[in-house]
C-alpha cells in the first residue's frame, strides 16, 4: 500500500467516473494547519507572562507549534456520487469537513463547491433551550439559509418527519427529550432541497425506528441524485450507501477508490497494527 | 423521483451559488463582503426578535425594562447635581434624560456586542453564516430599545409635562436632522462594536477594559452637562477655551449627544440658576459633516477590521 501523492491528475481523475453532470466537489492540494498553543490562551496577562520568560531566557519563544491536519488532499466528487470519508480518530476527516463547510479557511490550497450546499456538522445546532420548537424551527432554518417563508412552506413536512405531534411544538426546547430534539434537527435538515449533503455522524440519530427511517431518506437523496459526502465510523452505513470511499490517514489521503475495495483495506490495517 | 410538495428554494438564497474555498489572507473586499451579508439579511431580523423575546420572555414589565434604568439614573442624577448639588439649569432633568437617550444606546450596545461573537462561537463552528451577523444583531436590537426609549422621551416631553407643568414649546426646525443623527450614531456604535467584539475573541480581557472605560467614559461626554460647559470652564485658560470646546466636539460621540439636546430643545439656558444667563450653542452643521463622516469612517474601517480577522475565530485555540 502506497501513499498515492497529491498531484493534478488525481483531482481529475475520479471525476471521469461521474454520470456527466460535472463535479459537486473539487478539492486541489488542500492544506490546513492549526496552531497548537503550549500554554493557556486567552487573556493579555498570559502574553506578557511568555514575553518577559522569553526575554529572561534570551531566547524567542514562539508559543505554539504548527501541526498539518491535512497534507495536500485533492479528490472530486461527481455530482449524483456518494461517498464516504473514513479514517481514525485525529485523521483529519472532521478538518476536512469543516473547510467544505466555511468553518476554516484553508492553508493553501483550493475547494470548489457547485450547487446548493447542506452541511450537517451538528444537528439542531441552534436550537434555543428557551424558544419553543416551532419558534426553533423557524430560526433553524433560517441560520441554514432559509427564508421565513421557505420554512413557512415546509413546516407541516418537517413536524411529520420528525413524528413529533403540534401540541409539542408549543413547548420550549429545553423540554424535549435529547431523542426529540435531534429529530427535529434531522427533519429541518433533510427539507432543505440541498444537491450536496455533508454529513459529519448525523445518521445515528434517535431510536432504531428513526436511524432507520434517516437512512431510508439518505437512499432516497441518492436516487434522486443529490451528492453526498459523510463522515462516519460506522462502516456498515458506508457500505449500504457510498459508491466511493476516501481513506485519510494522518491528514493524507491513503485511499480512494471503489467503496468495497477500501473498505476491505481499511479494516485490513486494523489486524496489521494491532 | 417524487417532486416536493412544497415551493422550490430560490437560487438566490444563500448557499445556492458555487462556492470556492481558497486560503487567502485578507477579506475578500467590502462589495463582496457586504453583499453575502445581504443574502442573510433574513437571519439578522430573525435573530434580533429573538433577542428580544427571549430577553424579556418572563418578566413581566418585558421591553418597559429598556426604560427602567435609564429613569432611575435621570432620576438619580437630577436628584444628585440639581438638588444636592444645588447646580445646572432649569429642566435639568430632561436635558439629561434627552442626553442619556444616546448615550445608553452607545454604552448597552458595546458591551453587548463585545461578547456577542465569543457567544456564538460554538455556532459559528458547526454552521456557516457571515460572522458579523451576530454582532450586528446585538447592535440592532439594541437600536430598537433605543427608538422605544426615543418615543418614551417624546412622550414624557410632549404629552407628561405639558400636563404637569405647561407646555415646553415645540422643537426647533433643526429636529429635521434627528434621522441623520440617529443613522450616525449607529454607525459610530457599530464601528466601535466591530473593533471591541474582534478584540474580545482573541482576548477576553476586552470586556473588562471595556466596562472599565464605559464607567469613565460617562463623565467624559456631555449628558450630565453641556459642552459648552468646556468653553466656559473658570478652570480653563481663557486662550484656550476655544480650542478646548471644539477639541471636545470632535469626538463624534460627544458632539451627537450636545445635537441630541440641541434637536429637540433648541435654544435653551443652559447656565445655574440666578446665575448670568448662558444659551446652548446653535446646531452646526459643520459638525455634522463632521461628525457623518467619522461615524462613516470608523463603521468602514471597524468592518475591515473584523473582516480581516475574522476567518481565525473558530480557530482560536
Amino acid at each position: 500500500m502506497s501513499i498515492p501523492p497529491a498531484s493534478n491528475a488525481a483531482f481529475h481523475a475520479p471525476l471521469l467516473l461521474g454520470a456527466g453532470k460535472g463535479p459537486a466537489v473539487e478539492v486541489l492540494d488542500l492544506v490546513k494547519e492549526f496552531r497548537v498553543y503550549h500554554r493557556s490562551f486567552g487573556s493579555l496577562k498570559s502574553h506578557a507572562a511568555a514575553l518577559a520568560k522569553s526575554l529572561a531566557q534570551r531566547e524567542a519563544v514562539s508559543g505554539f507549534e504548527v501541526r498539518r491536519a491535512l497534507d495536500r488532499v485533492s479528490f472530486g466528487i461527481a455530482a449524483g456520487e456518494a461517498v464516504a470519508l473514513v479514517g481514525r480518530n485525529g485523521s483529519g476527516k472532521s478538518t476536512l469537513l469543516s473547510i467544505l463547510s466555511r468553518i476554516y479557511l484553508p492553508t493553501a490550497g483550493e475547494a470548489r463547491l457547485t450547487g446548493r450546499m447542506m452541511s450537517l456538522l451538528e444537528l439542531g445546532a441552534g436550537f434555543d433551550p428557551e424558544l419553543t420548537g416551532a419558534q426553533n424551527v423557524f430560526f433553524n432554518g433560517v441560520i441554514l439559509g432559509l427564508t421565513e417563508d421557505d420554512v413557512a412552506a415546509r413546516y407541516d413536512a418537517i413536524l411529520d418527519f420528525a413524528e413529533l405531534d403540534r401540541q409539542a411544538m408549543d413547548l420550549p426546547v429545553r423540554m424535549y427529550s435529547s431523542g426529540m430534539q435531534l429529530r427535529l434537527g434531522f427533519a429541518i435538515a433533510v427539507h432543505l432541497d440541498a444537491d450536496l449533503l455533508l454529513v459529519d455522524e448525523g445518521l445515528a440519530v434517535g431510536d432504531e425506528g428513526f436511524q432507520e427511517k434517516c437512512f431510508r431518506k439518505m437512499e432516497e437523496f441518492k436516487t434522486q441524485g443529490k451528492t453526498i459526502l459523510m463522515v462516519t465510523h460506522e462502516l456498515d452505513h458506508v457500505e449500504r450507501l457510498a459508491d466511493r470511499v476516501l481513506w485519510l490517514d494522518k491528514g493524507i489521503l491513503r485511499r480512494d477508490g471503489p467503496a468495497a475495495e477500501v473498505l476491505e483495506e481499511y479494516r485490513a490495517s486494523f489486524h496489521h497494527e494491532s | 423521483m417524487t417532486p416536493p410538495s412544497f415551493p422550490a428554494i430560490p437560487s438566490s438564497s444563500p448557499s445556492a451559488a458555487a462556492v470556492v474555498i481558497q486560503a487567502r489572507t485578507a477579506s475578500l473586499g467590502l462589495r463582496a463582503e457586504m453583499a453575502e451579508l445581504w443574502r442573510y439579511k433574513h437571519l439578522i431580523r430573525t435573530l434580533v426578535e429573538r433577542d428580544l423575546r427571549v430577553r424579556y420572555k418572563n418578566s413581566v414589565l418585558g421591553i418597559a425594562w429598556t426604560m427602567v434604568s435609564p429613569l432611575i439614573q435621570v432620576f438619580v442624577l437630577t436628584i444628585a447635581i440639581g438638588y444636592i448639588l444645588g447646580s445646572g439649569p432649569k429642566n435639568l432633568s430632561a436635558y439629561i434624560f434627552c442626553a442619556t437617550i444616546p448615550w445608553t444606546f452607545f454604552q448597552t450596545a458595546i458591551l453587548d456586542s463585545s461578547t456577542s461573537v465569543l457567544a456564538k462561537l460554538g455556532l459559528l463552528k458547526k454552521v456557516y453564516f457571515p460572522r458579523e451577523i451576530p454582532l450586528i444583531a446585538t447592535v440592532c436590537q439594541n437600536f430598537v430599545q433605543f427608538l422605544v426609549s426615543l418615543g418614551i422621551f417624546v412622550v414624557y416631553r410632549w404629552a407628561l409635562t405639558p400636563l404637569l407643568f405647561g407646555w415646553p414649546g415645540w422643537p426647533p426646525p433643526v429636529l429635521l436632522w434627528l434621522p441623520v443623527l440617529t443613522a450616525d450614531l449607529f454607525l459610530l456604535t457599530l464601528g466601535a462594536a466591530f473593533f471591541v467584539a474582534t478584540a474580545n475573541v482573541f482576548y477576553e480581557d476586552v470586556k473588562f477594559i471595556i466596562s472599565l472605560t464605559m464607567g469613565f467614559l460617562f463623565y467624559l461626554l456631555p449628558v450630565i452637562y453641556f459642552a459648552e460647559n468646556v468653553f466656559y470652564s473658570p478652570r480653563i485658560p481663557a486662550r484656550f477655551q476655544w480650542w478646548a470646546y471644539h477639541l471636545y466636539l470632535a469626538n463624534p460621540l460627544a458632539w451627537l449627544i450636545t445635537a441630541f439636546k440641541q434637536v429637540f430643545f433648541g435654544k435653551a439656558i443652559i447656565s445655574n440658576i440666578n446665575a448670568p444667563v448662558v444659551y446652548s450653542a446653535p446646531f452646526d452643521w459643520r459638525y455634522l459633516l463632521l461628525a457623518t463622516a467619522t461615524s462613516l469612517g470608523v463603521c468602514l474601517w471597524g468592518y475591515a477590521f473584523f473582516n480581516s480577522h475574522k476567518w481565525k475565530f473558530t480557530e482560536r485555540p
